[in-house]
């Protein structure tokens, strides 16, 4: 082994028993949300139960709307039995 | 179904308790302190989880009345499942809606594809399903869509645990007991609240079902008096 090549073992080793104190030396910067924008939570907040009293508003409607064809289905079907003269079982 | 009946006035003491509530639960959410860490958006919380509680309780109740319709052939089983189902898919929806819009400035993101969020949506899509099935499939709908509904009954419990046993972004089932006792109360409130409103509902949605039930018997009936002996 001839002189040059003694130093580079010796740089070499030196950088391996380095490498570890250099990354233990390393000082990480705290960084308060750094890629993402605030968003303004109150708009998501009104909008998650805006939709929920909108998605039970649209229900009950359903619901009721239903409710009240059946109904007039009912009265009608029993106005016609009772003008026939003859009334059903049920 | 005239008016002045017993489930009429129950039905609109329900529905005035529900009214009130859904009015007041703002200001009760007003009234907890801001979580430090996400601040005004965890407000969602205390509406997102009461509709999580009735979306188990939708599958829950419909899996047991489509047993006793699956073992005991009971009509009103039946319609009992139907409803609820109904209310699983409303509440279901509102869960679905509500998490992203919380996700989106609690994690930068309106949806990830872990085991709370999918299983969640696999519930959703089970009932779902259950009332394609008892709309479009035909004259075994009835049982097809029952059999549905077990299989969403099993899924429902493996949502609820899934934050505790695999690793999710979503914060696991200790959230409640681990809150300030303010927030508790507040869901806990909010909780009841929404338990009233589903009552009322499926109440509702019930009495729309018997009335269809007593139009057909009464058609049924007519054309056999009508024709005559």
């Amino acid at each position: 082994m001839n002189h040059k090549h003694r130093l580079h073992s010796v740089v070499c080793a030196l950088v391996v028993a380095l490498a570890p104190a250099l990354a233990l030396g390393q000082q990480y910067e705290k960084i308060d949300d750094p890629i993402r924008p605030r968003l303004s939570p109150s708009p998501f907040v009104l909008g998650a139960y805006g939709f929920i009293w909108a998605a039970v508003l649209v229900y009950v409607v359903f619901v009721a709307k239903g409710l009240a064809r059946v109904r007039g289905e009912l009265d009608s079907l029993r106005t016609k039995v009772d003008r026939e003269g003859k009334k059903p079982t049920a | 179904m005239s008016a002045g009946r017993p489930s009429d006035f129950r039905l609109v003491a329900g529905a005035a308790v529900a009214a009130l509530g859904f009015l007041g639960i703002p200001f009760l959410i007003a009234a907890t302190p801001i979580e430090p860490v996400m601040g005004i958006v965890q407000k969602i919380f205390y509406f997102h989880v009461p509709c999580a509680y009735l979306l188990f309780l939708s599958t829950f109740v419909c899996a047991g009345a489509s047993i006793a319709y699956l073992f005991k052939g009971s009509e009103g089983g039946d319609r009992l499942a139907l409803c609820s189902a109904e209310l699983g898919v409303l509440f279901g929806l509102c869960v679905l809606v509500t998490g992203p819009l919380w996700a989106r400035v609690a994690w930068g993101v309106y949806w990830q594809w872990d085991a709370r969020l999918t299983s969640a949506l696999l519930l959703w899509l089970m009932l779902v399903g259950y009332l394609l099935a008892r709309r479009y499939g035909g004259p075994a709908a009835k049982r097809l869509a029952a059999g549905l509904a077990l299989f969403a009954a099993v899924d429902a419990p493996l949502v609820y645990v899934s934050v505790n046993v695999w690793r999710t972004i979503h914060p696991n089932t200790s959230v409640i007991t681990q809150s300030v006792p303010e927030m508790k109360l507040a869901v806990r409130l909010a909780a009841l609240l929404f338990l009233v409103l589903w009552g009322v509902l499926l109440a509702l949605r019930l009495r729309l079902e018997r009335a269809r039930a007593a139009l057909g018997e009464l058609e049924l009936a007519c054309e056999d008096a009508l024709e005559g002996p």
